[in-house]
Order: structure tokens, then sequence, then C-alpha cells
């Protein structure tokens, strides 16, 4: 009889999964404490102070392996501290971005560098990788039915942080200046924009997600229009009365002004990006100014219209946002094909060249 | 002896057999007579006599001028002589135009009708109206209950409610405008209200048996009657109180009147009353009315039949509770279920009366087996149990190596790829016939799974020389052989465990009556002798080794678990039923058999749910402990079987340390849960959210953090993938705060869906329990689509051609023209062993959970 559970049914007993713990909990990330933002900020003000009076005092001559190395040993620490329990992926990224940081401080420091023209086939080679990796997310996407290929949030760490050790390897190989020559600079700001889009992504990845989880409804975004159509019949099917007679003037005018341009279709705003109830109570407020006009049945009428025309702000909110979420990932995956066009001819020039 | 009925009107003749009605045997020729509550009440299967002989069930009766003019109703009427009849008794019809159509629910719609004459608009409240409109060029006739005041002579108003599979119902939803001209027939029926009259009234409905109930309180409104009405209105949520509005209006309007509406599935706003109306309700209600009261219901039949027999107990005259008679169309039985009068010479199911009978017929059907083919296998989950009507089966006590059943090895990676590239772009939609394996199938007479041809499809058979896993001879020894009037698989199927041993047919052909758990549910109930047989076949074989199993008694002696077999009382719980009420005392401990609990204790002026217990858990140590009332109520969240075991073993029980402690453990765990409602009040309100969605079922439950959820669905796509492009979930479903359950397959302990599937496509994994669909061997009945409460399982049809402009032309069923279908649902990703869709998400914002790890988690 046991084994009629599946393998995977737990009791009572166990202690509480963390997934679940998080799921009800619903933790801030530790950068809204306002106790370890400046705990931290202060480290890196000392750090930062720390790297000045050194140059100041001429006790050694600093190169860019010395801030390189003191950014390094900056991070490992705040990632271990603060993202080892709750966003191991993220933790372990940072870690292997100092690490990496940590071994170009060391080769920068060291002195003994290689050929000039070696060296930057190394790091450019090692940026191409970094690329080919980051862009084997995608690839990993289309090979979802394989367990072998491993974990979507693996690769979601994967992709992001080989785009910063890409971005760190690309600053040694311009060797910490900018470049020289329409291409090169054209090359330098669209990799520097890429990846400031990819950023800009994973900040949008985490705020709007909760914004959209706090409103009352869940749409799939494809859907969104057949369900503002559906309103959009119940809305006018209000307005005509069971005897077929129609509505007040009032009651008409107000649909005709006010309402039913609203329910034409999804009303997409970037507002909503910064309130989820951007406009919502002045629009309302036209409702009330309304309803005192009304007889008391047509009230009732007005009553209902408003709950459908919250409901479709929700659906717009929802629209605006997940069309948000959608886009930039369009943006960055343009950006991504002119970054390999552009990597291509460059590579196309060094083996002609 | 039978008797010859003619049906003048179509030309055709049958036999109606001894016993059987007109109506009955006229469906089973095929004949088409309409026919509504089958109990004579409603008069919607009248025909009409013209020469002949009939007896007529005891109080039915038609009105003289009709029974003047040949009127009798086919549903209460037996032949005694050869008889000529015409299939329908020519009423009047009339044009009826729809003036109104007003939504009252998402699915619910009211339509008003104004007939040309006005005497048309008369009726009594409660009454029905036939309306006929043509479909398909057929006219179709059903009977909707009058929802407007019995004084409006300008129209009549009917309320209909859309059915998932109801051809008229969704006719009117999606067809019936404004002007558009339907006909009706004169309202009618006997389920209807005295306006003049002077007694109190209760009135009990739930769902759409709201629609007489409102036009009897509008009818007495409208009168300004002073009789006093009291309703209690049942629903599953708020959004689906038909005539919610109309009801608060009515209470104000009428100070006469009140209602207290229940909701089993409430939201956390709703302020009424929660659960579903109960006989305690009623018995309250009934206490609240002043005189004399008469009961009125209307809802689903178990409600109304519930809510007569509490009125009943409380002291209302049988006179004077009336219950509407509306009944569902008779489901269409197998071709291989048996007749009443061969049901009666079977000794299992003698001494029964004709109406358990009938409720069973539908559950029960012959089922033929081939020398040495399989009935059931170790290691399956069934709903069955078999009754050996001849010859004799063979149960194999060692696990048998079914080397020549049809296993379905394991793709390649290779495979699995190919098939990637050559997915179903719109599999949402429909199934590409290259996917699946696509027969006409059906059950033939013999109960064997048939193609078109009726040729057998798939059985197998154990070896001739079986061995056992090993690769060892089975000795003829290990075989025991149940000769014919023997039962076997009812325990498997009554307390939902897997197949203990293999059980093929002898050397002979064997014939079985194949008894579904519903057919064993009423046998229980309806003969004692049954109940008493299945009680001491599970004493005898599945308890001792159920307690040996249970974990408090684990390391108690052989003697004091043979006392608890023999001395261990067993009790049936329905769902909702309270099983232990807060305050009370109890003299036994129970272990559940099969089913799930729930623990709530009040709260102000709630109910707060702390805790669910499953198969294997126990309850009522704290009374015993205590010698005090019950710290909680415990109730049946659905049917729940338990043993109780007196006092006296509970004491010898502490004896035992290992026992002992588990118990004070046990007792300390659920004080401290109940002492710490107040700060655990966000999970507790999940927990409700999940015993009111029935969630408590689910083994693997799919939930996504919408706080991580970037709506990328790269889940369905991922899961899309995996399967050849056809998703076996929707991102959409319930949701309660940031967290949404989708609808996909929970993999439940007590699978639902598995009733009664009648290709054997469903079935449990052997390996770790999912509940799978065999796509290739699936018949598309949609059985599991309707038996699945949760909605997590999608029919999609068959395409034939798929044209250039992106048509579909579906393949058709020959024998009834229909698509053929295909029933899908998560499995799991059983070939890989972790789900896709899970895998996929780079968020991290889906989890697969059982109800405990989402549900219980103590925050």
């Amino acid at each position: 009889m046991p084994d009629q559970e599946l393998h995977l049914n737990r009791g009572t007993g166990n202690p509480p999964n963390p997934w679940v713990v998080h799921l009800q909990s619903r933790p801030l990330p530790w950068f809204y404490s306002p106790v370890k933002l400046r705990v931290w900020s202060l480290l890196l003000f000392l750090f930062l102070v720390g790297a000045l009076w050194i140059k100041t005092q001429n006790l050694f001559l600093p190169n860019a392996g010395h801030y390189l190395a003191l950014l390094s040993a900056f991070m490992v620490p705040l990632a271990f501290f603060n993202l080892r329990k709750t966003a191991i992926g993220h933790c372990m990224g940072l870690t292997v971005t100092a690490l990496t940081g940590l071994g170009l401080a060391a080769y920068l420091i060291n002195g003994h560098r290689l050929d000039g023209d070696l060296e930057k086939i190394i790091s450019g080679a090692s940026i191409l990788a970094l690329i080919l990796l980051a862009a084997g997310f995608k690839m990993k996407k289309f090979l979802s039915p394989f367990k072998v290929f491993g974990t979507g949030r693996a690769w979601k760490h994967i992709h992001i942080y080989s785009g910063v050790i890409a971005l760190l390897l690309l600053i040694f190989h311009i060797n910490f200046r900018f470049p020289v020559g329409l291409f090169s600079n054209a090359m330098f700001y669209l990799f520097g924009s890429f990846i400031v889009v990819g950023f800009f992504g994973i900040y949008l990845q985490h705020v709007i997600p909760m914004k959209l989880a706090d409103l009352e409804i869940e749409v799939v975004y494809e859907k969104i229009p057949q369900i503002i159509a559906e309103l959009q019949e119940r809305v006018q099917g209000l307005l005509k009365k069971p005897d077929e007679s129609n509505v007040s003037p009032l009651l008409s005018s107000f649909c005709k002004q006010e309402v039913l341009p609203f329910f034409k279709g999804a009303l997409p705003n970037i507002q909503y990006a910064f309130s989820v109830s951007s406009g919502l109570i002045d629009k309302l407020h036209k409702f009330d100014n309304c309803h005192q006009f009304l007889g008391e049945e047509e009230q009732q009428i007005l009553d209902e219209i408003k709950k459908y025309y919250k409901y479709k702000q929700k659906l717009d909110v929802h629209a605006s946002l997940q069309w948000l979420l959608r886009r930039w990932l369009w943006l960055h995956v343009f950006l991504a094909c002119l970054v390999t066009v552009f990597v291509t001819h460059h590579l196309i020039l060094i083996l002609m060249y | 002896m039978p008797h010859k009925v003619t049906f003048q009107d179509i030309n055709r003749s049958i036999e109606v057999p001894e016993g059987v009605s007109i109506l009955e045997a006229a469906e089973e020729a095929g004949i088409d007579i309409l026919s509504s509550c089958r109990k004579g009440q409603c008069g919607t299967c009248a025909i009409q006599k013209v020469q002949g002989e009939i007896s007529v069930v005891e109080g039915v009766e038609v009105a003289p001028e009709m029974a003047k003019k040949g009127m009798v109703l086919s549903c209460a009427s037996r032949p005694l002589t050869d008889l000529v009849c015409k299939t329908t008794f020519q009423e009047d019809e009339y044009p009826a135009k729809v003036t109104a159509i007003i939504d009252r629910t998402p699915d619910t719609k009211s339509f008003h009708l104004q007939m040309d004459t006005r005497d048309g608009h008369g009726f009594e409240p409660g009454q029905f109206l036939t309306v006929g409109p043509v479909i398909d060029g057929k006219k179709q006739f059903r009977c909707y209950s009058t929802s407007s005041s019995c004084f409006n002579k300008d129209y009549i108003e009917i309320t209909i409610k859309r059915q998932k599979k109801g051809l008229v119902s969704n006719f009117f939803h999606d067809f019936v405008e404004l002007g558009k001209t339907i006909h009706v027939k004169k309202p009618k029926g006997n389920f209807k209200l005295d306006l003049n009259a002077t007694t109190n009234l209760l009135l009990i409905g739930s769902g759409s048996g709201i629609t007489p109930l409102i036009s009897m309180i509008r009818s007495l409104t409208e009168k300004k009657s002073s009789r006093k009405i009291n309703l209690l209105y049942g629903n599953r949520s708020l959004d689906e109180i038909i005539f919610h509005k109309e009801l608060l209006e009515l209470e104000v309007a009428n100070p006469n009147f009140q209602m207290e509406i229940f909701l089993s599935r409430p939201d956390s706003e709703w302020q009424g009353r929660k659960g579903r109306i109960d006989p305690k309700a009623i018995k309250d209600a009934v206490k609240a009315c002043e005189g004399k009261l008469s009961l009125y219901t209307c809802g689903p039949g178990p409600v109304m039949e519930m809510a007569v027999e509490s009125g009943k107990a409380n002291g209302i005259p049988k006179n004077d509770c009336h219950m509407e008679a509306f009944a569902p169309p008779k489901e269409k039985l197998p071709d291989n279920c048996l007749p009443l009068e061969r049901m009666k010479e079977i000794d299992i199911l003698g001494g029964l009366s004709d109406k358990v009978l009938e409720r069973l017929q539908p559950h029960i059907m012959i089922r033929k087996f081939r020398p040495r083919e399989v009935i059931v296998r170790e290691g399956d989950f069934g709903n069955s149990a078999f009754y050996i009507l001849d010859g004799q089966v063979a149960v194999h006590k060692t696990s048998v190596d079914l080397i020549d059943q049809p296993k379905k090895k394991p793709r390649s990676a290779w495979e699995r790829f190919k098939r990637l590239l050559r997915k179903n772009p719109r599999g949402n939609e429909f199934i590409a016939p290259h996917h699946f394996k696509v027969t006409h199938t059906s059950i033939n007479t013999e109960g064997h799974i048939c193609d078109h041809e009726g040729k057998t499809l798939v059985p197998f058979f154990i070896p001739e020389n079986p061995r056992d896993l090993e690769g060892n001879p089975i000795p003829e020894s290990k075989i025991i052989s149940l000769p014919r009037g023997e039962i076997f698989g009812e325990l498997a199927a009554l307390f939902r465990y897997k197949r203990n041993a293999t059980v093929t047919a002898g050397k002979d052909y064997c014939q079985t009556l194949e008894l579904k758990i519903q057919a064993l549910r009423i046998l229980s109930t309806s003969n004692k002798e049954f109940g008493r047989f299945i009680e001491d076949r599970f004493r005898q074989r599945s308890l001792s080794r159920f307690l040996k199993d249970a974990t408090l008694l684990k390391d108690c002696e052989f003697g004091l678990l043979e006392m608890i077999t023999q001395k261990a009382k067993f009790h049936s719980f329905k769902p909702q039923q309270i099983i232990l009420e807060e305050g009370d005392s109890n003299h036994e401990i129970y272990f559940i058999l099969s089913g799930y609990v729930k623990l709530s204790q009040k709260f102000d002026s709630s109910e707060l749910n702390f805790q669910t217990l499953k198969k294997g858990d126990f309850f009522g140590e704290f009374s015993l402990l205590s010698d005090g009332p019950s710290i909680c109520s415990i109730t049946a969240i659905n049917n729940v079987q338990v043993v109780g075991l007196e006092k006296e073993i509970f004491n010898k029980i502490m004896e035992v340390e290992t026992s002992r402690e588990i118990i004070e453990q046990t007792v300390k765990e659920r004080t401290h849960n109940r002492n710490e409602l107040r700060t655990r009040m966000p999970s507790l309100s999940l927990l409700s959210f999940g015993i009111d969605h029935e969630l408590v079922n689910g083994q693997s439950i799919m939930v996504i953090n919408l706080d991580r959820c970037t709506r990328c669905d790269d889940c369905v796509k991922a899961c899309a993938d995996s399967h050849e492009g056809y998703p076996r979930f929707a991102r959409e479903g319930k949701k309660i705060g940031n967290t949404l359950f989708p609808h996909s397959c929970m993999h439940c302990m007590d699978p639902l869906c598995m009733d009664g599937c009648p290709s054997g496509a469903l079935h449990r994994s052997r390996e770790h329990g999912e509940v799978l669909i065999d796509i290739d061997v699936c018949i598309g009945c949609t059985m599991c689509v309707t038996n699945c409460i949760y909605d997590n399982i999608v029919a999609l049809p068959v395409a034939e051609n798929v044209g250039s402009n992106g048509d579909v032309e579906f393949k058709k069923n020959p024998s009834n023209n229909k698509p053929i279908l295909k029933s899908m649902k998560c499995d799991l990703c059983v070939e890989t062993g972790d789900p896709a869709c899970v895998r996929s998400c780079p968020q991290d914002a889906m989890k697969r959970l059982s109800f405990n790890d989402i549900f219980q988690t103590q925050i």
C-alpha cells in the first residue's frame, strides 16, 4: 500500500522546502535591506579609499591589475555572504567572474606579458567562446526535452556571467583604453549596449513579475484580445435593456465617450511599469460623477460596467508589462545578431590580414 | 411474456419484455422519445396510445382530459397486451419570441419568451416550460423551469445554465438572439406551489436548481403573501450564484423572505456560510421556522434526497416535502450490460430491489476472457472487482514475468530528436494522424475492446509455463484456482490500493461480471450482507497488513494486532460529513483506510482548517487521552473509510512504548499547530485554498511562483517539445496571491479519471505510480475528461487532412460521424523521469510538489 504514493511525495515531518518558504514568505533581495546596503557600500568606499591612499602614498605603482584585483576581492565576500543561501546561481556566477578577474589581475600585476598580438588573439578567442557559450542558452531551449543538457536556470546563469566575463575580457582586449577607428568604436559601443540591455532585462525580469503577481488576475498574453472582446460584448449587452429600449442619454453618452473606446482593444501604457493603478482613480472618479445623476436601475448598470472597467484595466496592465518583457528580449536578440555580424567581420579581417 | 409495441407514426415495432417500461424498450431499440424525469412526474415522455392495454406505475396519473386523448407516460407504462402507439403526444405548440436575454453568471442566462397568445403565459410557480428549438434541422425538445413570477403575463422567463455537452443549452447560449422565435409547449409539471395554501416554506436549492424556487419567491412577493419563506441556496463560488442580486433585492422587498447562501469554494472576502448544505443546516432552518412547514427542493439528486430525508427527519410531513423530478437522460448502458432479469439470477445481486439494480446497471458488465488471458495485473491500480460467472480463474501468488505483455521500450535519444524535428506545430489544436495509432474502437458484446471490424485488440496472455521475475518456473502450488461464484479485486478497488496478484483466466474460457467501484459502493450500502462480506474480507486479508504497515503499531505484539483485527469497527463517511465535532467526546481512535480528512477549529466567527490527514494517519487520540472533548473538528474531504478502535484497545496500544511516544508526539504537534493558528494565517489561508479546491488528492501539483515567473512560456514550449508538439498543460489555472496552480495533472493518490476508462488506456506506472494515458490505446470516450474534476485532461480531435489554408478536416468515427478524439494529460515526462517544464524554467519559478509540501509547510 505505501508505494501507491509517488516517489516524490513527502510527509509533514520533513523540513520545509526552501522553494516553498520563498514562495510564501516573499523575501526581498539582500540590497533592499538598508543595513546590508550601508555596510557593503561602506566596505566598497573603504576599498576605494584604500586604493587611492596606496596611489597617493607611492608605496608602489598600481596598474589596472591592482584595481581589478581589489574589485574582484570585494566581489567574492559580497556574493558569499549575501547570496549563498538565497541565490546560489548568482553567488557562483559572481565568484567565477571574480576569480577570472583575479586571474587577469595577477597577469597584469606580474608584468611578464605575452606578445601583444598573441595576447589579443587569446583574449579575442576567449570572448568569442564566451559569446558562443551564452548563445547556448537558446540552443538549450530548443533541446529542452533532453535532460542531459541541464536546467534552464543553470543556463540562465551561464548566459549572464559568460556575458559579464566577456565584457571584462573585452576591456582587457582593448587594453583598458577606448578603441580607435570607426569600426572598432562601433563594435565596442554595440557590445556595451548589448550588455547594458542584458542587465536592464535582468532588472525587468526581477521587478515586473512581482507587479503582475500582485494583480488579482493572471492571463496568458495571447488571450488578452479575446478576453477584451468578451468584456466589450458584455458591456454592450448591459447598455441594452431587457425590453430592447436604450438606456438614458446621459449613461449612453458617458459610455460612448469614456467606456466603449476603452474596450476597443488592449491599451498598453508604459506608465503601468511605474504604477499598476496609473490613472485609474481619475477614470473611476468620472464614473462617480455620472453615478449621481442616474436612476437606481441605471446606477446598478453603471456599477456593473465599472467592475468590467477595472478588470479591463488589469488586462491592460498585463498587456503592457508582458509586452515589455517580450520586447526587451527582442531588442537583446537584435543587438546580439548585430554583435555577431561585427565579430564575424572582425574575425575575417584578422584572418585575412 | 414480451409484448409487441408498434409506433404507427414512424412505422417501427419493438418487443417490450415483461416488467420493462415502453420508454426503456424504445431507447434500447434506438427510438427517440423525449424524456426528462423518468418518474412519471414531468409528462415529457408522453406518447399517444391508439390501441391496447397498459399498466401504469402506482401513483402516476395524467389529467383526465389528456387521458381521454390517449396520452400515456411512456416511462411509467408497461404493456399488458400488444400496443399501437404514436411516439409523440400531439400537444399544441406556440411560437414564442425572445424579448430579452439577461446574463446571470458567466455560464447562465435568462431568456424572456413572449408568446402571441397571452393564455400561454399562465403557469403555477415551480412548473417547467418545454422549448423546442430547431437544431441541425431537427426539433430538439427540452424542459426548463420557469423563473419569473406567475403573475407576470407579459412573458415567461426561463434560465439556462450552459452544460458541457448540452446540445440545447449551448444552442441557447451561442445562437439564440433577441427577436428569435422558438416553439414552446404550455408550462406543466407537478412540482408546483399552491399559492392559496398557508404553510410557511423552506426552499432548498443548489446551483441552477434555484430557477423554480425564485419563481415561487417572486410570485409570493408579488402577491404580498404573509407566508414565511426560508431559502437555503448552495453554490460553489461567488460568481456562480445565479440571481444573487435579485435574491438580495427580494430579501429587502419581502420582509417574510430570508435566505442563507452556502459556498463550497468561497474566496477570502465571503462573509456568508461556507461549505455545503448539510442535514445540520436543514435542521437549524426547520427549527428557525415557525408553524406548519412545506419543503420544496430542486438541484442535484443527492442534494434533493438529503433535503427531503432531513426535512422528514425534522418533522415535515412526507406529503409536504416536494422534490423537483428532473433527472438527466438515462445513461446509455454498455452493450454488454445485463438486463434486470438476468441480474436477479446472480446470487450476489439476489434480493435487491429493482431500483437498486437499475442504479447498478450502468456500473456492471459482462467480461469474457480467453484461456490464460490476464484479467488483472499485479501492481496495477484498478477500480473494479470481478465476480466469476463461469469457468475458473488463476491467482498467481508470486510475481509473474509477463514476457508476452506488450511493453513500450523507452525511445532512444536519436528517436526523440527525430520526433522533435517532426513535431506538430499546432499540437494544441489537433492531433496529427501519424503520431498515434487511431482505430475506431469500441467494446463488443463479449467485453473485449475491438476495432471497427469487430477484431479484438490487445489482449495479453500469461505464458504457458509461467516464470517468476527471477526466471524460475512457478509451481502449480503457488497458483490458486478460484471457482465460479468467487469475487476478487474488490478490496483493491474499494480501498484504492494496487492489485497484489496477477489474475488470469483458467485453462478454459472464463466469464466474469465486472463490478465498477460505484457498483461496489452501492452494493455495500444497499446489501448489508455484502457490506459485512467486504468488511470480513478486509479484516481477513488486508487489515493485518495495513496495521503492520502503520507506524503507530509497528512494535505491537502479534496478539494485540490480532485483537485489533478482530475488534476493529468500520465506518464510512461522505464528502463534507463531520466525523468528530469540536467539543464532542469520542470513544474510539480512528485510522484512515482511504480518503482524506481535515482538522479545523473555530476561531472567532470562522472555522480555520489547520491540517489534513490521509490514508494511514490516525485521529481521535486527544479526546481519549484527556477523557475530555475533542479540541478540533474533523471532517471528511471526500469519501472516507476508517477503522475505529475502542478505548480498551487504545489503552493497550498506549502500553507499547514506541506507540505511546508516537501518540504523545502527535498530540504535541497537533496542539502546537492549533496554538499557533494566529501566527500562521498566510499558510493557513493557503491550506484552506488547497482543501476547498480539493487539491489534497495531488501528489505532484504544478505550482508557479508568480513573483519569479516572467511569463516566457518556456515551460509550455518545453512540454510541447517533449511530446511531439502537444503541450500537456496550460499556464492558466487557480491563483491565490503570488501562487498559480495551472491546469496540469496532479497524479492524484485516488485518481478519479481512472474510474470507468473502458479501454484501460489510463493506468498507473509500475515504477513510481504516475497516472498515464496510453494514447495509442485511448478510444476517445472522454470519460476521463469528464471525471477529472480539476479540468486537467483535454481531448483533442484527430486530423484527417490539413489544407494549405490551414483548415483542418477531422477524422470521423463512422459509427457516430463525430470526430475521433484522444485524451491527453501530463505524464510527468515519465520517459526521462524529470518533468521538462520544471527543468526548462530559467527563473526557478515552477515546481512539482505534493500537497503536504505546499500546503502543510508551517511558516
